[in-house]
């Protein structure tokens, strides 16, 4: 008899879960894996960390993100198996539920956190880990819910929970991977739905259904050489030297252009905006300060009690038992603490977050830059910072839409390729002028200052009064 | 212009005045430090191996102070975007490239420009994975980090070039 599960979601409306599905058991898994307790965290962590600072209604969380991303995934997989013909059930179900859980790991704030994380840890080699890497020991560990329930299911010692760990932290090479991580992965057409419909945001829209109706499953080269001359490079003769992922029929070419403007749209509306980051960079700073403190351990300054979650997990190395205790609650709790009965810098902190006010900043246009630009840059970076390093902070990001993050170079599988008749895959930069132009990436730099007063000596050696500002 | 700035700036300018892609330029700034560059570039391991965020700001940096141009270029066969950089300061600007002297700066920069990318980034991985993460078995598991690069005769080239630079394992 069927037996289902439904959840209602608003961005994909109904989400069902079959549990009596006995092909591949993978609906039955994943409503079980939604409700261990590091799933249910998920429920405590927002997607857009603090972005609801300036987006109020930015609150949905990593919990619906996740299981809009499993819901996707779940789409992209029917597609891939229609045009697949050594079709592996196995490797598909690994997929599915690494879509599932691939944010488990995320800790609270994750940005601001994962900063302050690399900050207090970087001296000591092998102790950080960003969220990718605690999702792969959340994920394998055997004291921990997923893998017990995966051992259930699937028998073997829970053997597949190593295999959804190693999927989330190697880079894919077939297409249920892809599904997982590529161009046009269920991640992030999820959040690219989510956001911009929870952030009430107008850029950013999508032909999701266009897009799917015309996607298809392709070889194309791993080994991508950079420069002309690579042309030379053979690859048909050496499949090892390919891998599996999507592509789109040509006739999609102006919803894939769009696709990648939605990116650059919400990057540069909403994840970059400059009130957010600068939300982000106090939440670093107060983090990476209270964590010194708490490493002081019975000795810290700290007005939070030493069982606090959060004193816990920075008193210690970093540990997944401690890890788990964290969320974005649980940060909070730490800040309201501290504003109300802490004492000194941490205090001042604590209560400029939890009251909203935030730093104002000078950005510097580092595309193309005005002769104000460079005058304001070499102020303040031979001036001010030698000076004042705690109270200025630097915000420099990549707005690399068609580039990875890193500025390297476009990775074989985060390339988005267009299947024309009679020719290999081409990138859809060889079509697009759209694409092409995004493809150079763009920069943000800003300063932010604690004291207004020092970021109005920036303003006063160009002559330009606060409200000019950009 | 920071110290790096100026290294990123003489690699392009010691290498003829042109140097195409960024994968190659990081590889070859860390291949360079392993000879005694001592540029105070920080590492950390991403897709393409070694990489550092402190020459990807150098890049950009260099370019604001218009001392370093960078155009995108697409490959007319498959459309795969690539960096072009290019410099105009003169070759005698550079007596020093760091702590290497300008000839022996030329050297190392004329070998490393006579492979590919793919090799460069083999070189500088399977260095990593020996010098940094001191991996016993950086063989498996630069199989495991780059599925398919190091077949076709790069791994030789790669060893082959470690071992003229004097940094290949013992």
């Amino acid at each position: 008899m069927a037996h289902f599960k439904r959840i209602r979601d608003p961005v994909h409306n109904l989400i069902i879960f079959d549990l009596e599905d006995r092909d591949s058991e993978v609906d039955k898994a994943a409503w079980q894996l939604i409700n261990v307790p590091e799933f249910q965290r998920l429920r405590r962590v927002k997607q857009l960390g603090v972005s609801e600072f300036t987006f109020p209604g930015a609150t949905h969380t990593r919990f619906a993100h996740s299981i809009g991303v499993f819901h996707v995934a779940r789409k992209l997989m029917k597609i891939a198996k229609k045009q697949c013909s050594d079709w592996n059930p196995n490797k598909a179900r690994v997929a599915l539920i690494a879509a599932l859980l691939h944010d488990i790991g995320h800790g609270p704030f994750s940005h601001a956190f994962e900063i302050a994380e690399k900050d207090r840890l970087k001296d000591r080699l092998g102790l950080y880990k960003d969220h990718e890497h605690w999702t792969a020991e959340i994920i394998a560990s055997e004291r921990h819910g997923v893998r017990q329930v995966l051992k259930e299911i699937f028998g073997a010692s829970g053997a597949i929970a190593d295999d959804v760990a190693s999927l989330l932290t190697t880079d894919p090479t077939d297409i249920y991977a892809a599904v997982v991580s590529s161009s046009f992965d269920a991640d992030r057409l999820d959040y690219l739905q989510r956001d911009r419909l929870m952030t009430g945001s107008g850029a950013g829209a999508i032909d999701f259904e266009w897009l799917l109706d015309n996607l298809r499953v392709v070889q194309v080269p791993s080994v991508v050489e950079e420069g002309e001359s690579a042309v030379a490079i053979d690859h048909s003769e050496s499949p090892t030297e390919n891998i599996e992922t999507f592509a789109f029929e040509e006739k999609a070419l102006q919803a894939v252009e769009a696709f990648i403007l939605a990116r650059y749209h919400l990057y540069s509306q909403v994840y970059l905006h400059h009130a957010t980051r600068g939300m982000e960079q106090m939440i670093s700073k107060f983090l990476f300060e209270f964590a010194n403190e708490s490493a002081r351990g019975v000795a810290a300054n700290l007005a939070v009690h030493e069982d606090h979650p959060l004193r816990a997990y920075y008193a210690e190395e970093p540990n997944i038992s401690r890890y788990l205790d964290l969320d974005d609650a649980v940060v909070w709790s730490a800040i309201e603490i501290t504003a109300e009965r802490g004492n000194g810098s941490l205090k001042d902190q604590a209560k400029r977050i939890r009251d909203r006010k935030l730093m104002k900043s000078v950005a510097i246009d580092i595309q193309n830059p005005t002769a104000i630009d460079k005058a304001r840059r070499r102020f303040i970076d031979t001036e001010l910072l030698p000076k004042m390093e705690n109270s200025i902070f630097v915000d420099r990001a990549p707005l690399s839409i068609y580039k990875d993050a890193q500025r390297e170079n476009v990775k074989p599988h985060k390339r988005v390729y267009i299947k024309r008749k009679h020719e290999e895959p081409v990138d859809v930069a060889r079509l697009s002028k759209p694409v092409q132009a995004l493809a150079a990436g763009e920069e943000i730099l800003r300063y932010y200052f604690l004291d207004e007063s020092v970021r109005n000596s920036v303003l006063k050696i160009t002559g330009e009064r606060d409200d000019e500002t950009r | 212009m920071t110290k790096l700035d100026d290294i990123v700036v003489g690699v392009v300018a010691l290498s003829g005045g042109e140097l195409v892609g960024r994968i190659r330029l990081q590889k070859i700034v860390y291949l360079l430090e392993q000879k005694g560059l001592k540029s105070d570039a920080k590492f950390t391991y991403h897709h393409y191996g070694p990489y550092s965020e402190a020459i990807a700001d150098a890049v950009t940096d260099a370019k604001f102070w218009d001392t370093l141009e960078e155009t995108t270029e697409f490959r007319k066969l498959d459309g795969a975007p690539f960096s072009i950089f290019r410099s105009h300061r003169p070759v005698s600007d550079f007596q020093q490239l760091g702590e290497l002297p300008q000839q022996r700066a030329s050297n190392l920069l004329e070998r490393l420009h006579s492979e590919n990318s793919t090799v460069l980034e083999l070189a500088a991985t399977i260095h990593w994975l020996i010098q940094v993460e001191k991996l016993p078995n950086w063989q498996e598991e630069l199989d495991r980090r780059k599925p398919g690069k190091a077949k076709s005769g790069r791994l030789e080239k790669a060893m082959t070039l470690l071992n003229e630079l004097g940094l290949a394992p013992i």
